[in-house]
């Protein structure tokens, strides 16, 4: 059983592209801050950072939100430049990593209101990774259990 | 602000009169942190997921348990209760049908802001009475989803089993159609309403004493347990026995 949980995928975020950087070290060079970040993706958007250490895969950066009337609080800009910071040692980690889902899993720790960071695996981008969570320690007991699948049932 | 000490006052420090009593105020701040400690910890939630063991992964029963005993028969009303708490016209846990509420941010994207959804009331009863809070806190509804996937199931049992810290899971309702199979309460999501479209929303159902427990148990939870050794990081330097003078 999948320790993740897809509860939103691509189409419910209904998510248009803003823009494409070819390299990581082009991308910081550009919007390496969190004013940046902000100021060039709008609510709605997401921008892609693709990168010979992703491989195959890409960095989606995206909002949700839409704060533009808002002063971003100097907290969150902290919290922006922390995770792309952090994301940038993750350009290491997610080359050696032997699990990528892993690296998923660090990134999606980083999820703030304003801007969300994801790896999409571009192969597989029709999948659901724009927002996965972590389920708290379930177990792995969902085979024997039963479900009921209907209204009577229940109420029996 | 000036303060006078009544005789009353005296009595609690042990002294008979302002001439008896000395500048200082003794105090044992040991047996304050003994008296708080009884109300934060996971002992009630560990207590509930003990008791719901018996049912092991058989979720079909646990959710037919939950539809037998977590509403009342009929929505509370101050009629139907014998006025034993006075006229009301909304309770804690009370679930309600408005197209009023606001949610902030849906975790789960099957909100229409625009259309009717249901909602449980989270504060405590008097705190949703007319005229007193301006805004109040919600938890929103999502309907429980055909369980088809493994994803899904997991989330399910997770919440019946008491697992699960952000969604309280309450059964079908009689006569709403939607959540066939229960609905999520999203307690990860800020949802509220203005306290006045609140009293002329559609109350649906009301927990039952039961449920209502169950909710408080999991709101506590929810809000207050603490992370391992979160007390020993918060440890100050005082001491057990204080004189403040």
């Amino acid at each position: 059983m999948s320790k993740y949980l897809a509860v939103l995928s691509n189409r419910d975020y209904n998510l248009t592209p803003v823009g494409r950087h070819n390299s990581w070290s082009q991308f910081t060079r550009s919007l390496g801050s969190a004013t940046s970040i902000i100021s060039a993706i709008p609510a709605g958007k997401f921008l892609e950072v693709f990168d010979n250490k992703f491989n195959d895969d890409s960095l989606i950066i995206f909002r949700r939100c839409d704060f533009d009337n808002l002063n971003m609080l100097s907290s969150m800009s902290s919290k922006i430049s922390r995770c792309l910071m952090q994301i940038d040692k993750m350009t290491t980690t997610y080359e050696n990593a032997k699990n990528p889902i892993d690296v998923f899993s660090l990134i999606h720790e980083q999820v703030q209101m304003a801007v969300e960071f994801a790896v999409v695996p571009t192969t597989t981008s029709t999948d659901d990774y724009f927002s996965t969570f972590e389920l708290e320690n379930h177990e792995d007991d969902s085979n024997e259990a039963t479900f009921p699948t209907s209204r009577k049932e229940i109420e029996g | 602000m000036k303060t006078t000490l009544t005789k009353q006052h005296f009595q609690l420090l042990g002294k008979k009169s302002r001439g008896d009593m000395s500048n200082e105020v003794k105090l044992d701040v040991d047996e304050l942190k003994k008296i708080l400690e009884t109300y934060h910890n996971k002992e009630c939630w560990t207590k509930i997921q003990k008791w719901f063991e018996p049912f092991q992964s058989d979720n079909t029963k646990r959710a037919k348990f939950f539809a037998k005993i977590m509403y009342t028969q009929d929505v509370l009303t101050a009629e139907n209760t014998n006025n034993v708490i006075g006229s009301f016209n909304v309770l804690q846990g009370d679930v309600i049908k408005t197209k009023s509420a606001n949610t902030f941010n849906p975790i789960i994207k099957d909100y229409n802001p625009l259309e009717y959804n249901y909602y449980v009331v989270i504060p405590s009863s008097c705190s949703v009475q007319p005229n007193r809070y301006k805004w109040v806190l919600l938890a929103r509804l999502s309907p429980v989803e055909p369980l088809n996937d493994g994803k899904r199931k997991s989330i399910y049992e997770s919440v019946l089993k008491f697992k699960n810290g952000k969604i309280f899971y309450l059964p079908p309702i009689k006569g709403v159609q939607e959540g066939a199979l229960g609905f999520y309460g999203l307690f990860e999501e800020i949802s509220y309403i203005e306290n006045n479209r609140l009293q002329s929303s559609s109350r649906v159902a009301s927990l039952s004493e039961i449920g209502w427990y169950l909710l408080n148990a999991f709101i506590v939870n929810h809000l207050t347990r603490p992370p391992k050794n979160e007390n020993k990081a918060r440890t100050t330097n005082h001491p057990a026995k204080w004189c403040i003078k």
